[in-house]
């Protein structure tokens, strides 16, 4: 079978990109090894009667453009925007300070959001040139991108210059390092803000969504095939020539996306030989930081929150040091005592995700190490992290405990295991300075492209938002084959 | 009140000296100020050692300009140490030993790790071919000259994401050594920074002057008098004088000084913060300042020993720093204020290479650690007793064989950063404040021994003071 292009990986990345090259009338086919579409746009009932999505709660924002040329709203993305965000300290004795989006803290998120916006504006564009031709004297060096200063920037620095007030800094602080792992006193790690807020939440579960890129993908006339895990792919000197699946039938494809990241798509589908020693250097050199781990709790009480508050992500607020703190212990592979943590009562924006009159609670734990230092992620480690969390949380909203019904744990081997992704690392690769931007991928073949000739990235790359690296996979793939 | 100066030097350290010689030369009426009593600030030999000529600031030299020697007429600095190769200590006693024969490192390190042999030596030449590429940035201040996608990616690269295609620790560890804090965004370009420097035309080669480090200092002494500089020592600048532009400087006994320009050889945060009127670097560069405040910082012990001490390897620098992590691991203890638990430690026998440094019969082991909170609980007393301890792990009875020491506990110097060391001279030299340079350390890319901010800061300040006199 003969088709333009082969996509590996039916997440949102995947979907979107099928959508998009089958919108531009070529022949496309999917490839996903789970049974269902979706990746980590997924939920599901974690207890019975009450459901989840497992890894996220919610996507960063999908484009608005891309969110229009897919049609998503006619295949059933129904979006609620988060309007809340707020921030608890349960070391203050006598109150719980609420604390929502003061309007430094929300002029901060307006700014990120702009920078994100030009960013992805300068990837999609980027991707419809077809490469330049390059002369000897190798590649031009890129025109900086706009964010780029950020790189120089430490995010405590860059808080305390456009914050004022202890308060609204640990918040931001907070929201940027929810569920990952990095050290807010590193230069670079300003880019963390860059990662964005949430898209808001889908009405039915991120399923939802997946359903609707599936059906936009399927509408476009893209195949799906699901169930078959991608074994290699095939080249012809330095070139993708289309992949083999796991059962032996072999897909001949003009293009291939992976959108895996980028140390499963180049050590797991290609032989070690076959790789040019500077690319397989190239991958091996990229750093992946898991941190996330998450707790989904049901409850058979909603816990007492008034419902403003409640539906937004609620953040346990630290700190600078105490983060500081916690990427140490990450580091070196031990769990922090008090990892940071977000809350989230899930139900409260989308009732249908209990039965009435109950809740489901995700708490998102950030540096939980993915390799501990005294070996593997044993049940008795789960059952400490499990506790150490819900007395967290029981500091935080007191009572909530007692009405625990059911729990499931996700620690970051989980989620490579689940998901296909290194170390569990939800963002394709650590957020530091030498691998954002031009650097992310090679940096020698800007945007999606690779050494591989046909071979395209459509990976998840932070800032760029949910669908976005996907789309701009698939815009490279249609400049390069006209 | 003395006649009026074209420009006023600060601090009469090797920079200061520098930058003092050349405006003279070019006809500049300059007047040099020292807080204390000697000249040549961190490079004078250790006053607390009588007889011992090594000084605390630098045990040997890195990065000295090539053209001062030169433009100064410094013939007389004679080296008895060309190129002091690097010697990883270990614990088992198979240290790794770094050399200039490429050929002899690699087989050292495939002893350890065969695959590391090859990675090395190709990263080596790699980082070599970089960074003489990169000379006219470093050397002579032009921006425009260099532009590589490599350079823009090691300019927010760390050495340990750098270094991570090498598997052997030790090996790791030693190279980031001269990185500064490795894991920080930008240090794998400090790694091409030091492949830039030249030492007695051998490229990333240490080298110890005759007379030592301060030798050098009184050789620039000799060439400021000769060339006509006023210098003035007891004399500690209180405040520079500034609204829009420079206008001098008072010193700590109330006098006021007037010049054009001043030049001061202290870190841009000690000028621009303590120095200058509130604010005058304005609002925003003030706020950064006090934002970028250092928390670590190098220490430095000189030892005076009555027995040559014994490392078991070829006399070379000896690195005490076995992990990478180590790194890291002291960076973030050192934050707290504590002393980390690994000391990184860089060694010298200053005697072994020149035996004219200590008296007769004594030696003198000259040591840095690397990452030291500025204020550390236990003060130096407890630096010096973990000093020792980690010594003695690689070289037996230290303790017994010391009879004097002199120590130089950690110091306020600008932070390093990526940007500021790809940044072209002119930006670090340059002030918000209109006359005023900087010339020393908050001038140099890298903390070193090596002049040239003191050579580059002339020059500009030169210009400025013609376009000033035309206007």
């Amino acid at each position: 079978m003969r088709y333009d292009a082969a996509i590996i990986g039916a997440g949102a990345n995947g979907l979107a990109a099928a959508a998009t090259l089958g919108q531009a009338g070529l022949k496309v086919i999917v490839l996903e090894r789970a049974a269902v579409c979706g990746g980590r746009a997924v939920t599901r009932e974690f207890h019975p009667g009450f459901c989840a999505s497992p890894f996220v709660d919610e996507l960063p924002q999908i484009p608005v453009e891309i969110f229009h040329a897919l049609d998503l709203a006619r295949h059933g993305a129904v979006f609620v925007p988060t309007l809340s965000s707020l921030a608890l300290w349960p070391d203050r004795k006598h109150e719980v300070l609420h604390w929502t989006g003061s309007e430094a803290f929300n002029r901060l998120g307006a700014v990120a959001r702009k920078r994100a916006n030009e960013i992805r504006t300068r990837a999609l564009t980027d991707a419809a040139l077809a490469p330049e031709r390059r002369w000897f004297g190798g590649a031009p060096t890129p025109a900086s991108w706009p964010g780029e200063g950020w790189s120089n920037d430490s995010l405590t620095e860059f808080l305390s210059e456009s914050l004022s007030g202890d308060d609204a800094h640990m918040h931001a602080l907070a929201a940027a390092l929810s569920g990952r792992a990095a050290d807010p006193f590193a230069v670079g790690s300003a880019l963390h803000l860059l990662t964005g807020d949430g898209g808001g939440t889908v009405m039915g579960g991120l399923w939802t969504l997946a359903s609707a890129l599936e059906a936009a993908a399927r509408a476009a006339g893209a195949e799906i095939s699901l169930g078959l895990e991608v074994a290699d792919i095939r080249l012809r000197g330095q070139h993708a020539v289309g992949v083999h699946l796991a059962d032996g039938t072999q897909i001949e494809a003009r293009a291939v996306i992976s959108t895996l990241d980028l140390r499963r798509t180049f050590f797991s589908l290609f032989a070690w030989k076959d790789l040019p020693k500077a690319v397989e250097q190239c991958v091996s050199r990229y750093r992946y930081a898991a941190g996330r781990a998450r707790l989904l709790l049901a409850l058979d009480a909603p816990p007492p929150l008034e419902a403003d508050f409640a539906q937004g992500p609620i953040h346990i607020a630290a700190d600078t040091n105490a983060h500081a703190k916690a990427h140490d212990s990450w580091r070196n592979g031990i769990v922090p005592d008090q990892p940071p943590l977000t809350l989230r009562l899930v139900s409260a924006a989308d009732p249908r995700l209990a039965p009435i009159g109950k809740a489901v609670l995700t708490a998102t734990l950030g540096c939980v190490p993915h390799r501990l230092f005294d070996g593997a992620w044993t049940n008795e480690k789960r059952t400490a992290l499990r506790d150490r969390t819900l007395a967290q949380i029981e500091a935080a909203l007191p009572g909530v405990t007692a009405s625990v019904a059911g729990s499931e744990l996700i620690v970051p081997p989980d989620i490579e295991e689940q998901l296909g992704i290194t170390e569990g690392d939800l963002d394709g690769g650590e957020i530091a300075p030498d691998q954002m931007f031009s650097f992310r991928g090679f940096a020698e073949h800007p945007g999606s492209r690779t050494p591989i000739g046909g071979l395209y990235l459509g990976g998840t790359s932070p800032a760029f938002g949910t669908c976005a690296a996907g789309v701009i996979a698939a815009r490279a793939v249609m400049a390069d084959l006209k | 009140m003395s006649a009026r100066s074209d420009a006023i030097v600060i601090g009469g350290g090797l920079n200061g000296l520098v930058a003092a010689t050349y405006l003279a030369k070019a006809g500049r009426k300059v007047l040099l100020l020292e807080a204390e009593e000697i000249l040549g600030g961190s490079c004078r030999a250790s006053a607390a050692l009588p007889g011992v000529r090594a000084s605390l600031g630098a045990h040997a030299l890195t990065a000295l300009d090539p053209r001062l020697v030169k433009d100064l007429g410094l013939r007389g600095l004679k080296f008895a140490a060309r190129d002091l190769p690097t010697v990883a200590l270990r614990p088992d006693g198979h240290h790794l030993v770094l050399g200039r024969d490429a050929h002899a490192s690699a087989r050292a390190i495939a002893a350890q790790s065969p695959a590391d042999a090859e990675t090395y030596r190709r990263m080596r030449s790699e980082i070599f071919a970089l960074g003489r590429a990169m000379r006219p940035l470093w050397w002579d201040g032009l921006s425009d000259a260099f532009s590589d996608p490599l350079f823009s990616r090691l300019k927010v690269a760390s050495a340990t994401a750098f270094l991570s295609n090498l598997e052997s620790e030790p090996l790791k560890a030693a190279i980031a050594f001269d990185a500064g804090m490795p894991m920080q965004s930008g240090s794998a370009l400090a790694l091409v920074w030091r492949a830039a420097q030249e030492m007695c035309g051998l490229q990333g080669a240490m080298a110890m002057p005759f007379g030592g480090v301060a030798a050098l200092a009184d050789m620039l002494i000799i060439a400021a008098q000769a060339a006509g500089i006023e210098i003035r020592t007891k004399a500690r600048v209180a405040k520079i004088l500034a609204d829009s532009a420079v206008a001098g400087v008072s010193l700590d006994t109330g006098e006021e000084i007037y010049s054009r320009a001043v030049l001061s050889s202290l870190s841009r945060r000690e000028t621009l913060l303590d120095l200058s009127p509130t604010a005058a670097a304005g609002f925003s560069e003030t706020a950064r300042l006090e934002r970028a405040a250092p928390l670590t910082g190098d220490a430095a012990i000189l030892f005076l020993l009555n027995a040559a001490p014994d490392f078991g390897a070829p006399n070379g620098r000896f690195l005490i720093a076995e992990r990478l992590d180590a790194y890291a691991a002291a960076e973030s203890i050192a934050r707290e204020g504590r002393l980390p638990d690994e000391l990184l430690i860089e060694a010298v026998v200053a005697t072994a290479a020149d035996p004219s440094l200590a008296p007769t019969g004594l030696h003198v082991l000259s040591v840095r650690v690397h990452g030291l909170p500025l204020a550390p609980e236990g003060g130096s007393a407890e630096i010096i007793k973990r000093v020792i301890a980690a010594l003695e792990r690689h070289t037996p009875h230290l303790r017994e064989r010391i009879i004097g020491l002199d120590i130089r506990l950690p110091y306020e110097q600008d932070v390093f950063s990526g940007e500021r060391l790809a940044a072209a001279y002119a930006e670090r030299v340059e002030t918000p404040v209109e006359g005023l340079f900087l010339c020393g350390t908050g001038a140099e890319p890298m903390n070193a021994i090596s002049g040239r901010a003191g050579r580059l800061a002339a020059g500009i300040a030169q210009a400025w003071l013609a376009r000033e006199k035309r206007a």
